[in-house]
Order: structure tokens, then sequence, then C-alpha cells
């Protein structure tokens, strides 16, 4: 099991869109992803979820993730809120 | 529970949100509302009931998408975001499982289960202090009554069969777009806006709309018939013969005159004799850009940027104005767009920023005295105006306006971000036009000495009206003598046109008098063809314009320059236009 504090830096944060593509990587690995905000943990395959979150910009998110990909799921994650979803 | 009240007439006052009169039938618009306790039944053949809400959620998502397509056919992609997010909400594999196991350990119903689980869901967003996650509660809850109504069998009728006003405590576009558009003779919903679903989408399909009906559509339904006006917001619930007759004269007045505006509308306003007039747009609302396309506007001659500051609870940011401002500018681009700068203060107070109460707010700290007076504001908003001018024709106007220090400061302020936003590799327009508001007293009587600081010319004649006569009109005891055509009123309005054309710059006129037909001559006869109006009244001065001739009108200002009186003023003014376009009277 691996343990990263991510921080959200796009425009407007875990709108719908960006939430769509978290979920969408997520969802590529067997590995169970968890996001934790503010107490609220959440599951990172879940669009619902995700967005429940209400994640603004500069919102550190805490990812638990296990399983076999683990450390790959990671790496896809931060690889994409680095590039803040490829938006524009 | 039926004959609640006898039916005699009810008169009521809601927000007009699109103009036009109404007269029909009620269709109350009023998703069933399930007692959960009856849903509760235990089920035997869990697997089944999964099977049955799968069903229903591609019913739903049938509808969506259906929904998604009429709404951007009709209505471009303004809902968009919408439609996007409960389509991912009704496709996420989590909470489809989540569903499933609720069902499969508490045997309950699916509609049960469902209701219980987006409910849930709901009431964690509308907990959100950010407006956009706290709107999602909606859409959440909109998808719960659909998903209901699917597993129950219950069709939504939105197959109006015959014409008729839809009331609704509140319309979800989703909604909105169901009802057949030929039998909807206007909306009226109990909450919303200027900007609510139902009140853009009535300007689109140009039909009434009236809101805050005060909880009207709680107890009217189909046995009742209503009246509304979507120019006064007046409600009238089972009028009596009089009345019925007296809107019903209204209603044909007022759709024969569209009719022959519409058919004119797309043809520039040019006068008998050649003069093009520029027909501008005064808006608030990014939605209203449709509105300005729809009335065939010239461009925005108005943008007010009020609203960005004060429906929030924190100041936005450069950001969120910028994307703001880029948004429009793209949207008209070629077509100008006049972003005035804020003009708080006076009625219109912001958080933490209107702590002392003053005495006379409008003689106060507001407009371009509130902005210079908190620079860290102001250049926000100028860094975000010009940012936003590498993405259309923008131009920045200056509000209240009334000594020359104040334009130069400004233009200083404005080189400086300039320069800042050079620096950062920002792209924007160098040559940005600055114009000012002249709509304080001194602002026109000095317009001769402030045209050579000012790119163009504004005028706004609801503040100078009220500055110039000394009338406050929200004051009932004087607002009778509040009337832009006193002589004092339209003699610095001359003036003023007269310096902007002696220093070669462009003027326009931005307040409710460019709306007001009879007026548009007597400005035309004074050198003015530039006005900007609420985008409705476009296709009526369009047609005033080319119903007159700029000579003519020149006349009419030589002779209406002669009289001091404004009840003549006016009746002259009147008389002179209803010789060239047919009255039409609106009046009851």
């Amino acid at each position: 099991m691996i343990k990263e504090i991510i921080k959200i830096t796009n425009k407007h944060g875990l709108h719908a869109r960006p939430a769509a593509h978290l979920v969408k990587v997520a969802g590529k690995f067997e590995s169970d992803i968890k996001i934790i905000k503010d107490g609220l943990e959440v599951n990172g395959k879940s669009i619902m979820g995700v967005m429940m979150l209400a994640a603004e910009p500069g919102s550190e998110l805490t990812f638990v993730i296990n399983g076999k990909d683990e450390q790959e799921a990671l790496e896809a994650i931060k690889e994409l809120v680095k590039n803040n979803f490829y938006e524009e | 529970m039926k004959n609640r009240f006898p039916k005699k007439e009810l008169k009521l006052h809601g927000t007009p949100t699109s103009p036009g009169i109404a007269i029909g039938p009620v269709y109350n618009f009023k998703p069933l509302t399930i007692n959960l306790s009856e849903l509760a039944i235990k089920i035997e053949n869990v697997e089944a009931e999964f099977r049955h809400f799968e069903n229903a959620r591609r019913k739903v998502l049938a509808q969506l998408l259906y929904a998604r397509q009429v709404s951007e056919e009709h209505y471009s992609n303004q809902f968009s975001d919408i439609f996007e997010s409960q389509k991912a909400f009704l496709e996420d594999p989590v909470l489809i499982e989540e569903i499933r196991e609720q069902i499969h350990q508490t045997h309950h119903s699916a509609a049960y289960v469902v209701s219980e689980i987006l409910s849930e869901k709901s009431e964690h967003f509308i907990k959100q202090e950010n407006e956009y996650f706290r709107e999602r509660a909606y859409d959440i809850l909109d998808l719960k009554q659909k998903l209901i109504h699917a597993l129950l069998g219950i069709s939504i009728d939105y197959h109006l069969t015959n014409p008729a006003i839809i009331v609704a405590e509140m319309l979800s576009p989703a909604d909105t777009v169901q009802f057949n558009r030929n039998f909807i003779l206007g909306f009226l919903t109990d909450q919303g806006g200027k900007t609510s679903h139902a009140a853009i989408m009535a300007r689109g399909l140009r039909i009434p709309s009236v809101v805050n009906s005060a909880g009207l559509s709680r107890i009217i339904g189909k046995q009742d018939f209503l009246i509304i006006d979507g120019f006064e917001g007046s409600i009238i619930l089972n009028p009596n013969p009089e009345t019925r007759e007296q809107y019903e004269k209204l209603q044909k007045k007022y759709r024969r005159h569209e009719s022959s505006l519409t058919k004119q509308a797309r043809k520039e306003a040019r006068t008998k004799d050649g003069q093009k007039v520029e027909l501008m747009a005064n808006i608030e609302f990014i939605q209203e850009v449709s509105d300005v396309k729809l009335n065939y506007a010239d461009g925005v001659g108005l943008f007010r940027t009020e609203s960005i500051f004060i429906e929030r609870e924190t100041l936005p940011d450069e950001q969120d104005q910028f994307e703001i401002y880029k948004k429009v500018a793209e949207q008209l681009d070629p077509a100008e767009l006049v972003i005035r700068t804020v003009d708080l203060g006076g009625d219109k107070l912001i958080k933490g920023y209107s702590a002392e109460e003053e005495a006379n707010p409008f003689l106060g700290w507001r407009g371009i005295r509130f902005c210079l007076d908190r620079p860290m504001i102001f250049k926000q908003q100028l860094r975000a105006i010009l940012r936003a001018s590498a993405f259309g024709n923008v131009k920045i106007l200056l509000p209240m306006i009334s000594n020359m220090k104040e334009v130069q400061k400004t233009r200083d302020l404005i080189e400086q971000v300039k320069k800042e936003l050079q620096q950062e590799g920002h792209a924007f327009n160098r040559e940005i036009a600055v114009g000012i508001m002249i709509e304080t007293p001194s602002a026109a009587l000095m317009a001769a000495q402030l045209a050579p600081l000012a790119d163009f010319f504004s005028i706004g004649t609801n503040d100078l009206t009220q500055y110039v006569l000394a009338i406050d009109r929200t004051n009932n005891r004087v607002a009778k003598s509040y009337n832009t055509f006193n002589p004092s009123v339209l003699r610095l309005i001359a003036e003023t046109i007269q310096a902007a054309d002696r220093n070669k710059i462009p003027v326009t006129l931005c307040g409710e008098f460019a709306a007001q037909p009879e007026a548009v001559p007597l400005l035309i006869g004074m050198g003015l063809f530039s006005f900007s109006m609420n985008p409705f009244s476009v296709p009526e001065i369009k047609q005033v314009v080319r119903a007159i001739k700029k000579d003519e009108c020149g006349e009419l200002y030589r002779d209406v320059a002669k009289l001091s009186d404004e009840q003549a003023i006016e009746k002259t003014c009147r008389q002179f236009l209803d010789k060239r376009v047919p009255p039409l009277n609106l009046s009851k």
C-alpha cells in the first residue's frame, strides 16, 4: 500500500471534466484507489465520489493506493495532476 | 382540496424575465412527490430488481442524451455542463454497484434504494460553499426523480396536448427542453431569476416568462386560467372577462408588432436618407450574449461587471474575471464589447466594503472613486480586461467620472498594468480604447476638456438625469418629475455630443433613454448615431431608425430646442414619431 498527498493545481479544481479524466485513469488499474480530503474518503474510480470531494484549486488530496499495480497507478495519477488534467 | 378558493381574479406580481403576454390554461409541471414509505417494500427477487434498475437507468440515460441534443440544437451549448455531469453520474460504475449491493442487502425496492442513496449524495453537495459543487445537488435530485419515475413506470407528460402556460416550482434544463415548443405559451416559476434556465430558454424561444411567483405552483392546477405579463411581471390568476379582454388586446397588438419587427430585424439600422445608426446592447451576464445575437444588435455597448463582484462571498480574482471577459469577447468577436469597470457603491454594495452606512450613497464612494481608492481591486480588473482584449474587440469604459484627474490617474494605472503584462508575457491589445461615462453634471459640463483624454464617450442618461434634476427616482414623492426630456438634461446631452464631434471621438448613449422610441429621432437630430440598450429593444428601435430621415430629425431638434417644458418636448417627439411609425399602444 502506498500513500501520497497530491495538490490540485488546475483552473477550477475537480469539476466534472477533470474529475471524469481522473476516474478514467484510475479505472485502468487493478489497484484499489482511495482519495481522502477533510476526513471524507471516496473511491477514486467513482465520478460521484471524486466530485463529492468538492476539491477546489489548491486543495490537497491524500491518495491511498493498494494493489499489484499501485506504483504505476500513482505515477499515472501524478502525471495527470501535474499536467492539470490536460485542460486546454 | 378542490376549490380551496373561489375562482376570483387574483393579481400578483413577479419578476419579468422574457417579454410578451401569455394567456391560457395552466399546465402545472409538478413531478410527482412519491411517498417513500410506500417504496420501502421488501423484494424477493433481488437480481430481477437490479435488472429493473438497469433498465430504468438506460431509459433515463436515453432521455438525457435526447435532451442534450435538443438543447444543443436550440440553445447552443450553454447547458452542456449540466448534461455532462448528469450523464457521468448515471454511468458511474461504483455508484451502480452501491445501488446493487444495497438492493441485495436490504431487499428494498430499487426506487427506495435510489431515493435513499441519491438524497444522501445531494445533501452532501448542497452543503458545499463552492457554487459549482453546490449546484450539482440539483442535478442529482433531478436524476433521482427521473430514475424513480422510470422505475415506477410513471411517465411525465411533457407532451402538452394543448397550448398552456407551464407553471413549476423550478425547471431543470432537461425538463424544459422536453416540452413541445409549439404548445408552450409561457413559463411561470416560483424560483429563479433572469439567468435561470427557464428564463433563458423563454427568451430564446421568444415566449413570455415571469419568475418569483410566490409559491403559486403549489396552489394552482389544471382548473385554473392564467395571464402572465412578461413586460411588467404581472400574474393574473383566473382573470375576470374584462381583464382578459384587456390583455387579449394587448397581446394581439404586441404580436402584430413583433412579427413586423422580426421581419426586418436582420437588416441594418439605416435612416431613410442613408445614415447608418449603430444599435448595441447592454448586458450583465454571459448568458445574455445569445439575446444580443437573437436581436441582431451590433455589439455590446455596455457590459456591466457589478454582478461579478456582488453575487459571491469573496472578491473575484483576476483569473475569474479574465475567463468571463474572454468568453464574452470571443463569443461576440468581431463585434465590439465595451466593458465598464465596476461601479460599486450607490445602490450596489459589496461585502466587506460597505461597513459605513452613507447618508447619500449616490453622492458617495462609488464608481471610479471606489476603484481609485482600492487600486489592488481596480488593477486586477484592468489586467483581466486587458488580457481578454487579446481574444476579441474589447474596450474599457470608466464609470462615474466627474473630473479630469480621475481619467488621468486611471490612464496612468492602465499604462502601468500594460507594462506589467508585457513583462509577464501576456498578450493584449496595446491600443485598447478607453472611454468614459458622461453621467455626472460636471463631466457633461466639462465634456470639451475631457474629450482629449478619452477615446470615446458613453452618455449614461439614468444617472445624468437624476443628478442634473436632483431627483432620486426611487423616491415616490419626487419620481414623477424624473424625465430625461427635461430641457436641462437634453442640453447637456447635446453639448456632450458636440464636444465629442469636435474632438473626433465616438459617442454613444447607453441609458434607458436609448430604448425610448420617441427619444431616438431627437437624439439623431442632435447628431448621435450610436445607441446601446437592453437587447430586446433593438428590433423596435431599428424599426424607428428605418422610418425616419436624418434631416427631419435635425428639424425636430431645432423645434424642440425652443421649448422649455419637458411635457411639451415629449409630446412633440411623440407626435413626430407617431406620424412615421404607427403607434403601438401597449398601455392597458
